[in-house]
């Protein structure tokens, strides 16, 4: 069944919102967020002593009659920030109830709402195997919007994704123009963390999004079974695995994944990444305004 | 090293069962998941904390094994031979239900025979074997023999008997045996369910198998000219229906279907309509059960033997018709002593003419007090109308339900005796009837009253009376008709014997001497034997009598006794080594136990 991610409900939810950019990017010019660089917005950033050739009209002249010296104003400038969200799509994320996959792309829907609306371009990549495909052209603009969220309803989820081999390739990765999000459930051996690196190496903004559904954080299951990973090939896979659930054993399940989440927090704590966990059954309200305003991705 | 129960091996079948076990447990059931890495991830730090949960469900599984294979190792009974060597001791049990067929055709003894050829195999130049063969009297089978062939040679003597086990002779004999022994081991072979003790290991041959027991036999007869045979009979072992049959002189004439509850004594009446009496009642059991012997059970001795009598009286009818009413009787009347021959008579009676000198080859009955046997005197004389009444405190089968309520006796006088003078009636204090057993063996009786001075031969109880006299009095070579194999009946050789036989079970006639007044005949063997006394003068009387199983030995079912073998011999004289086997078992179930909690509380 085809996935309807967004309606107006959604939209209407959005309209007050905004992403909480804190790094100062150089952007695109022609946006609306403000930058380290100097331009003509309104806002007063700075002094600097006139050298020939300046601009005789942002002299500011009380300061050359108090000190017998001309110093220039200098404003901020207003830029477009290009946010890149990044979406695992592996067969592990089509699985829950509900399925991790519709919370994850309602969320970068709504990422990429709140971009658009602050006149941001966005651009959204599926991760594939040892591929990462731009699943539509950069979006600016609500039509452009639409469209892509139309791409994203139509994203398959299969296979694994090697996180390291997608991010070999530094062109769709950008540089100091905007956020970058990843969109995972983090169950993978692949090397995320290389990736997130390769992210913030491009001195991009990240945050990391886990999703899990209630049956990964809570297993349901008992006695003695043949796990069969979603990501196998076949049954002899070695991902498949065949094990004894017992209580204790689950109780080792539940404390294996604190410690896989104490891991990335430790990990994005150190290089200022955020990080943030939800689960698939979430209200979209609760994911957004209070889970992500929680670690500053949104405001 | 040797197994004394290799049937115990079959429980390594479970070995095999376990595999199955395992084989079907260790089935997975298909569950599709998101991913396994946090699964994997917990197994990882499992490892970390539980170095030997990986290999926890291999070792509980070999342990499982192990278990399994020692637990078969105990029930095999290990052993080995002896190291340092003893000098055996075997009492074995030669009682009658060791000839309890269990299975096969096998008794219990052939195999306890079996079991001690092979021990005898043992026997070695520096350790004796000693056999002690448990009946009724215990005895040296073999003493301190040193080597096989001897003890073989004294297995192939012994024989079981149909008597008891006296254990406790048996065992002083074993430790007797054992003083001259520095290392001696005593093994007891029985079936009675004994318990070991310390120093003697028991193997029990019972394996609690039916047995019917035909264990009493009494005889009444009845006023309407019937007698009521009632016999005992119990089923050991277990419930069953049994058909009893009766044989009167060997000529089968009734039997009888009954249900014996199990353990318990059930009775078998026969009724049978006929006035003429018989020698033998016989009842019997046509059964395969464990002990063929105690089948059946007689009753000796029914009627009065022939016997002669002479009787010396003026007035004969009221003696003379008593005698011909108890038939058997070759009688000689004679009315004075002249004419009478006092010798070669059964019995003598004296009315009123009593001899100088009593016979000493027969019972006198005396009526009158002129000259009274030795140690008789007569006391006062009444004459006066008295009711005789009964010495309650003498032991006389005949008199006891005997009342003289309507009889009355006129003229008696009162009889002194020495203690070996019991009072039979008394008028008033005054003792009118006394018996005693004259030096000679015979049994005299004294009446102090005239019966023609009183009206008790017109009374029912007067043949009664004088019968129950004549029986009990008449010479006899044996007072008692029922024996329990391995005691001793005793026959009294009675006067002018000249020969006297004696007819074993099987047809088998011994002669005996006559020179002992008592000859003793040790009871070995299970049925009727007859005593035949012939006389000079040609003729003679015989008597049988009836030997049975000892009743506890009738009982062999023994499966409420528990034997114990507390010491560390086997029964064949090998060290036994199951015990270590055990013990490690129960560690290892005790482990496993404990595992199984932990696994349990882990599941739920």
């Amino acid at each position: 069944m085809k996935r309807k991610i967004i309606d107006d409900e959604f939209i209407s939810l959005l309209e007050s919102r905004d992403l909480q950019i804190e790094s100062a990017f150089n952007g695109l010019f022609g946006g609306n967020r403000r930058t380290n660089a100097y331009g003509s917005s309104a806002e007063f950033a700075d002094y600097r002593e006139y050298t020939q050739g300046d601009d005789l009209r942002r002299v500011d002249w009380n300061l050359y009659a108090r000190f017998e010296k001309i110093y220039l104003k200098l404003y901020r400038d207003e830029r477009q920030l290009h946010h890149r969200i990044y979406l695992d799509a592996s067969a592990s994320m089509d699985w829950g109830k509900p399925v991790k996959a519709t919370a994850a792309l309602k969320i970068a829907a709504a990422l990429g709402f709140l971009s658009i609306r602050a006149l941001d371009r966005v651009s959204y990549y599926a991760l594939h195997e040892k591929q990462c495909h731009a699943i539509c052209p950069a979006v600016c603009g609500r039509d452009a919007f639409y469209a892509a969220v139309n791409r994203l309803n139509d994203l398959k989820f299969y296979k694994e994704t090697d996180f390291a081999a997608a991010f070999a390739d530094e062109e769709h990765l950008g540089k100091d123009d905007g956020l970058s999000i990843l969109i995972s459930d983090l169950l993978t051996d692949s090397d995320w963390m290389g990736a997130v690196d390769r992210m913030l190496y491009q001195g991009r903004q990240v945050y990391l999004i886990q999703i899990l559904s209630r049956d990964e954080i809570t297993p349901s299951m008992s006695g003695k079974v043949l796990m069969l990973d979603s990501e196998s090939v076949d049954e002899e896979d070695d991902k498949n695995m065949r094990y004894e659930i017992t209580r204790s054993s689950v109780k080792a399940y539940e404390q294996a994944l604190l410690y896989h989440q104490k891991q990335i927090k430790d990990f994005c704590g150190a290089r200022g990444v955020g990080f943030i966990t939800l689960c698939s059954d979430l209200p979209l309200e609760q994911m957004l305004f209070i889970n992500a305003t929680e670690v500053g991705l949104i405001q | 090293m040797k197994f004394l129960n290799p049937s115990g091996f079959w429980l390594l079948l479970g070995v095999p069962l376990l595999i199955i076990i395992y084989i079907i447990k260790s089935r997975h059931e298909d569950r599709p998941v998101s991913s396994t890495y946090i699964w994997k991830l917990s197994t990882k730090l499992k490892k970390k904390r539980f170095p030997l949960q990986r290999i926890r469900k291999l070792l509980v599984f070999f342990m499982q094994l192990l278990m399994i294979v020692l637990l078969s190792f105990v029930a095999a009974q290990p052993a080995v031979a002896g190291g340092e060597g003893y000098d055996t001791i075997v009492i074995l049990d030669a009682s009658a239900s060791m000839q309890s067929v269990d299975e096969g055709d096998t008794t219990r003894f052939e195999k306890a025979l079996s079991d001690l050829k092979r021990l005898a195999k043992k026997t070695e130049q520096e350790h004796t074997f000693t056999l002690i063969l448990a009946n009724d009297t215990p005895t040296y089978a073999v003493l301190h023999a040193q080597t096989e062939s001897d003890v073989k040679k004294a297995l192939d003597k012994i024989s079981c008997s149909y008597g008891g086990c006296n254990e406790e002779e048996a065992l002083i004999l074993a430790g007797q045996a054992a003083e001259l022994s520095d290392n001696a081991r005593v093994f007891f072979y029985t079936d009675h369910g004994y318990e070991s003790c310390e120093n003697i290991s028991v193997t029990d041959y019972s394996v609690s198998p039916w047995n019917v027991a035909l264990e009493g036999l009494e005889m009444e007869k009845t006023a309407e000219e019937s007698f009521l045979i009632t016999g005992t009979v119990t089923s050991y072992g277990k419930e069953a229906q049994i058909t009893v049959g009766l044989r009167l002189d060997d000529k089968a004439v009734d039997a009888q279907r009954i249900v014996c509850p199990k353990d318990t004594a059930t009775q078998v009446v026969f009724e049978i309509k006929q006035t003429e009496l018989f020698d033998t009642a016989e009842i019997y059991v046509n059964i395969e059960d464990a002990l063929e012997a105690d089948n059946s059970y007689a009753l000796c001795n029914c009627r009065v033997r022939p016997f002669t009598a002479l009787l010396v009286s003026e007035q004969p009818l009221y003696l003379e018709n008593a005698l011909k009413a108890l038939g058997n009787c070759t009688l000689t009347v004679t009315s004075s002593l002249e004419q009478a021959d006092l010798l070669g008579k059964d019995l003598y009676i004296f009315d009123g003419i009593t001899p100088e000198q009593y016979p000493t080859d027969g019972a006198i009955l005396v009526f009158g007090t002129d000259h009274l046997p030795n140690g008789l005197i007569s006391g006062i004389s009444y004459d006066s109308a008295t009711k005789p009444k009964v010495n309650k405190e003498a032991s006389f089968d005949f008199s006891r339900g005997l009342s003289f309520e309507k009889t009355m006796i006129k003229k008696y006088t009162a009889l002194i005796g020495g203690p070996e003078w019991t009072p039979i009636l008394y008028c008033g204090n005054a003792a009118v009837l006394m018996t005693a057993t004259l030096p000679g063996g015979m049994q005299c009786s004294v009446f102090s009253f005239d019966l023609h001075d009183s009206n008790l031969p017109l009374q029912a109880e007067y043949l009664r009376l004088l019968q129950g006299i004549i029986e009990y009095s008449l010479p006899s070579m044996l007072k008692i008709t029922d024996y329990t194999v391995g005691q001793t009946a005793e026959v009294a050789v009675l006067p002018r014997t000249e020969k006297l036989y004696i007819g074993y079970p099987g047809e088998s006639f011994k002669e005996l001497s006559v020179s002992q007044a008592v000859y003793p005949i040790s009871l070995s063997t299970v049925g009727v034997y007859s005593v035949v006394a012939s006389y000079a003068s040609k003729d003679g009387v015989y008597t049988d009598f009836f030997a049975h199983v000892p009743l506890e030995e009738m009982a062999n079912s023994d499966g409420e006794h528990i034997v114990v073998i507390l010491n560390e011999q086997s029964s064949d004289g090998m060290q036994r080594y199951d015990g270590i086997f055990f013990y490690l078992a129960l560690a290892i179930l005790l482990i496993l136990l404990v595992e199984w909690g932990v696994y349990y509380s882990e599941q739920y």
